[in-house]
């Protein structure tokens, strides 16, 4: 064993009292950034797991001429610009290599209208339900009525989104050809006792960025949860992809097939400000409210007769889940580059970017959690730097004769790094192994939430910190520079220790 | 020939606006193989002497040759290159490092060195340790021995590197007055055995009688040499 090793060793075991002291601290400092490290690890993987595999899928594609980015969980409450023509793009995007699977279909945010006059905002998402469960992993759970049955018309509203209404309208939601059930529904429910009201239908108006455009009368088919983060998630009800695109005001071949009188073309075009047009045979006033609705579908004006047709799709988001091992990153640039170089009216976003404020409260989260983690860095570094500090200061005379005869500063140095090292190896190492079991016990408890906050935290329903050997090799690193920066100052007091302070100290 | 040669030498320390004239003007030669007495009253000076000849302190002014080499221009790392190479030391209260064994104690500068192999340093340590009577303690601790036990692995640690001279500051301080005879007749005898120089510092007469000369320091000055 080299010589430096050799005193560095005994002196920890000479002052075993000292060591130990700092040697607690690392251990402690290393047992807490490990459990960050894998909170922050589990939180990130959590969320890309749940998110990607149960919602978002890897990346969206939306229409190029999409600006906003958080096309999921946007707070302005804009409409996400159509995909006119699904059907003549989706081979061209199965074509691109790295996509696996897409599920093209419409989100938006709508007013729930209610007797209170206040509506409700929330967000909804048109699919079609089949190839929905099948690219999500079926990932609704039933807890009353049913799903959605090919081409029917309706609204699957999460457990959420019920809890909502009921606390805004007095009214509670189950489903057609269901009936209220007392004993299995919440507290705050029952309270209502005889007088509470339950619905079965629910009207919601599309929202676009010229205000509201269309209403729609939707029957309630069932009451679901999202197996994952429902409490996040659950902020989406589900509708079939026709009442979707009625209440958005994408129109379809069959709206075409009806044909106006002029008598009822006249009126569609009246003033209702002067309602004694109603009861006048010319009805020539230009309609402020169907101009309106006019401005409202200019989005989607350019279509022509033709591509009204059902089969081409009205869309405004096609979800694509991409081939395994794919960075995600790098394939969005390539698919954007793609889709311009083949002039496709299309752009990919990625998940974390699409879901918006969710990942914006992840990053913020994980942001704490990692200056939580700094916060205790740097408290171990000058408890450890103070207390190596004045253990320098008590060995002047041990030093200072070192150097009397003979000891290069090099030797003083390597000493007291070696001291450190030393420690931080057995106790900082006994951190990390502790800090790790510990995280295996959180995975064995199965720690679970409904809480929203703590769903973001725990990347999911269940509180599941990871530790990868990324995680490990940073804690490491963590450690390793603990102690590079804890030792410098009072290395820097060792190497300025002469011969004559310690003849001085004599 | 001249081992230590002395030039001029002032040492000014200054606490405050007060300056303190620890040396004045000294000028001074130790002979190559001499058993020489540093001898004078506590703060007369004798210990800021010692440690300028031995390279732990600098002069505010003059000249110090050592085995030909002027010293005051040296680096840091040559300086304790010359300490390591050619200037032993004992100290009054021992310094050895405790957390090693009487053995590595011993071996500790020879390491240090990076001159000889493995086996070459223990068999010197050993050796050292056989002329210094102190084998049955090879491998104690320091703090499992007596003051002059201590001082015996003082010795031997300043001589196992063969030194030029060995400078020893009061090193009878610390023992009763029979230990401190047995310490400077061992030190007499290696300085016989080995003609390694002996500079050593006492303010007690008694000793002196080892001493082949004395250089009386008072107040900083050389009165007699």
């Amino acid at each position: 064993m080299p010589i430096e090793l050799k005193i560095a060793w005994r002196n920890l075991y000479r002052h075993k009292g000292k060591s130990f002291v700092i040697g607690l601290i690392l251990c402690l400092g290393s047992f807490i950034m490990t459990i960050g490290n894998g909170v922050i690890n589990g939180l990130d993987t959590g969320l890309q797991k749940n998110i990607v595999n149960n919602f978002s899928g890897d990346l969206v594609l939306v229409s190029d001429k999409q600006i906003e980015k958080t096309v999921l969980a946007s707070m302005t409450g804009h409409t996400l610009k159509p995909i006119t023509n699904f059907t003549e793009l989706k081979p061209q995007i199965l074509n691109i290599p790295s996509i696996d699977k897409i599920l093209p279909a419409g989100a938006g945010y709508v007013w729930v209208l209610n007797e209170n006059g206040n509506p409700l905002d929330q967000y909804l998402l048109g699919v079609d339900i089949e190839s929905y469960l099948e690219f999500f992993n079926n990932n609704l759970i039933v807890e009353k009525g049913s799903l959605l049955k090919k081409n029917q018309r309706g609204v699957l509203v999460s457990t959420r989104m019920r809890d909502w209404y009921f606390d805004f309208t007095d009214s509670w939601t189950v489903p057609i050809n269901t009936s209220f059930d007392q004993e299995k529904a919440p507290e705050k429910v029952k309270k209502n006792g005889s007088s509470l009201q339950t619905k079965k239908s629910i009207v919601y108006m599309g929202l676009s960025s010229k205000n509201a455009s269309l209403d729609i009368l939707t029957d309630v088919i069932g009451i679901v949860k999202f197996k994952e983060l429902n409490s996040i998630l659950g902020f989406y009800c589900i509708v079939d992809m026709s009442s979707f695109r009625e209440c958005m005001g994408y129109f379809e071949s069959s709206d075409e097939a009806v044909h106006l009188s002029t008598k009822n073309q006249n009126l569609m075009t009246s003033s209702l400000d002067s309602i004694d047009t109603l009861f006048n045979d010319s009805f020539d006033t230009v309609n402020e409210s169907t101009t309106k609705i006019k401005n409202d579908l200019s989005d989607i004006k350019h279509i022509k007769t033709s591509q009204l047709d059902k089969k081409l799709g009205t869309y405004n988001i096609i979800f694509v889940k991409l081939k395994k091992d794919v960075n995600l990153n790098k394939t969005i640039t390539q698919i954007n580059n793609l889709l311009k170089e083949k002039n496709i009216p299309l752009q990919a976003i990625s998940w974390n970017d699409a879901i918006g404020m969710f990942g914006q409260i992840a990053m913020l989260m994980k942001g704490s959690l990692f200056l939580f983690v700094l916060f205790i860095f740097i408290v171990a570094i000058i408890i450890i730097m103070n207390t190596l500090s004045m253990a320098t200061m008590e060995r002047i005379p041990e030093i200072g004769m070192m150097r009397a005869i003979g000891t290069k500063k090099r030797f003083i140095q390597t000493m007291f790094l070696a001291e450190t090292s030393l420690l931080s190896f057995v106790f900082g190492g006994a951190g990390i192994i502790l800090g790790s079991i510990t995280i295996i016990g959180f995975k064995l408890l199965k720690l679970s939430t409904s809480h929203e906050m703590l769903q973001i935290l725990y990347g999911g329903d269940t509180f599941s910190p990871t530790l990868d050997f990324i995680s490990v090799g940073l804690c490491v690193l963590q450690l390793s520079l603990i102690v590079c920066l804890s030792s410098i100052y009072p290395i820097y007091l060792a190497r300025k220790i002469t011969p004559l302070d310690s003849v001085l100290r004599n | 020939m001249a081992i230590v040669e002395l030039k001029n030498i002032n040492k000014d320390y200054y606490l405050g606006k007060t300056v303190v004239h620890a040396l004045k003007n000294i000028n001074l030669k130790i002979e190559k193989g001499s058993f020489s007495a540093i001898v004078g009253p506590s703060g007369s000076g004798k210990t800021t002497l010692l440690n300028v000849i031995g390279c732990i302190d600098k002069s505010s002014s003059g000249s110090v040759q050592i085995h030909g080499n002027q010293i005051d221009s040296l680096t840091d790392n040559q300086l304790t290159e010359l300490r390591l190479f050619n200037i032993g030391f004992i100290f009054q209260s021992f310094h050895l490092i405790p957390v090693l064994n009487v053995l590595e104690n011993i071996e500790f500068p020879l390491l240090l060195m990076n001159k000889y192999s493995k086996q070459e340093i223990r068999q010197k340590a050993l050796d050292m340790m056989k002329s210094v009577h102190i084998m049955d303690q090879k491998d104690h601790r320091p703090s499992e021995l007596s003051g002059g036990q201590r001082q015996r692995v003082a010795i031997a640690r300043a001589l196992v590197t063969d030194p030029e001279i060995v400078l020893a500051d009061e090193p009878t301080a610390n023992l009763d007055s029979e230990t401190g005879a047995i310490i400077l007749k061992l030190m007499k005898d290696l300085n016989k055995t080995r003609k390694t120089t002996f500079l050593f510092s006492t303010h007690d007469p008694e000793i002196l009688k080892y001493a082949d000369s004395s250089i009386t320091i008072r107040d900083g000055q050389i009165n007699a040499n």
